[in-house]
């Protein structure tokens, strides 16, 4: 799964960067929680080595020097803060059909928004889908749990 | 000879002398007291032959007396026995016939309490067997209700059990089955088909 893109570097000045653009800007290319707060992770470093250790960088891909840490805590606060989608799959998806899956969410729901993602291969096919407590379930196992009494009234007849 | 037995003989012819003496001199004293004995043993005689007279009549009239007395006797003897005999007869017929009366009294006493206090038993035996029966039956009935409702749970649980049993084997071998034909296109569809429903459903809002 990938979940740090390196971002193109501009040759222009870029603009002095928020916590908002920030959290744009992990969430471009990650569409898990997980994903994103590693992402970020991963920019702090980044950030940390451009930084902190040369005297002279004073700024980082529009991030001040004087502003990074507090704007980095913020992003990740507002990812923390985030409600996800739980979604639960019959198989694992390679990471370019969660890239798809990611991107049709995002236009159903918004740019921002962000799921994560769990298998359980009882399911067969579809998705159980958790938010903010709710369960609705489209997986297969759930069709053949529902026709359980016609299954079983099948079953009965050849077998009686 | 010599004088010792000159003395010897002399004292030998002295004393036969002196016995001779003594001899006559008591046969002369003997006559008289043989004559007084003789009168006294008539007399003993004559004494003898009356006192013998006197107590053979005495034993006559005494055996006479007790002869009559024991006739006497014997006479008063079986009057009384006769008597006896008598009372006894009266009295084992008195006692006998009381007896008789007293054993029926009982027996009619006894027969009749028997038969109340039977009456009395039977009403409460009857009423303690139909009071037990009623308890049994209807313990045996909670004991029947009670088992028919384990037997009623024991056999939706053992047909709840079987059904899972059964739609495990239908889930395993449609897992077996599909599992190999779904391919990653059929269930990204799936998953897409499920956010569609989700957000008709305004699942997420």
């Amino acid at each position: 799964m990938m979940l740090w893109k390196e971002p193109r570097r501009k040759t222009s000045s870029p603009k002095s960067m928020t916590a908002d653009g920030l959290f744009s800007k992990i969430l471009e290319n990650n569409y898990t929680k997980s994903s994103a707060l590693a992402a970020l992770a991963n920019y702090a470093n980044d950030v940390n080595k451009a930084l902190f250790k040369s005297k002279d960088a004073q700024e980082f891909e529009g991030l001040k020097r004087e502003d990074a840490k507090k704007i980095i805590d913020e992003t990740k606060v507002k990812i923390e803060k985030s409600e996800p989608l739980f979604i639960t799959l019959a198989t694992q998806l390679p990471d370019d059909k969660i890239a798809d899956l990611g991107a049709k969410i995002r236009k159903m729901y918004g740019r921002e928004f962000l799921f994560e993602l769990s298998v359980n291969t009882a399911l067969l096919s579809g998705a159980q889908l958790v938010y903010k407590g709710r369960m609705l379930d489209f997986s297969l196992k759930n069709k053949i749990d529902a026709s359980r009494p016609q299954i079983l009234e099948i079953c009965k007849k050849y077998l009686s | 000879m010599e004088i010792s037995a000159l003395i010897l003989l002399l004292l030998l012819i002295l004393s036969f002398a002196q016995f001779i003496l003594i001899f006559v001199l008591l046969e002369k004293e003997q006559k008289p007291i043989d004559a007084a004995e003789k009168r006294a043993d008539l007399v003993i005689e004559e004494t003898q032959k009356k006192g013998q007279g006197i107590v053979y009549r005495a034993m006559k009239k005494a055996q006479e007396i007790v002869g009559e007395a024991e006739v006497e006797g014997i006479k008063t003897a079986a009057a009384a026995k006769l008597r006896t005999t008598q009372f006894e007869r009266d009295y084992e017929e008195k006692l006998g016939a009381a007896v008789d009366k007293s054993q029926r009294e009982i027996e009619k006493i006894v027969r009749d309490n028997i038969a109340k206090s039977m009456s009395g038993f039977d009403l409460k035996l009857a009423e303690v067997i139909s009071k037990i029966e009623n308890e049994r039956l209807k313990e045996a009935g909670v004991k029947s209700d009670a088992a028919k409702a384990e037997i009623e749970e024991y056999r939706n649980t053992r047909l709840a059990r079987l059904d899972d049993q059964i739609a495990q084997i239908v889930a395993d071998t449609v897992i077996k089955t599909l599992d190999k034909k779904i391919d990653l296109n059929s269930q990204m569809q799936s998953i897409y088909d499920a956010l569609e429903r989700a957000k008709a459903e305004n699942f997420v809002s």
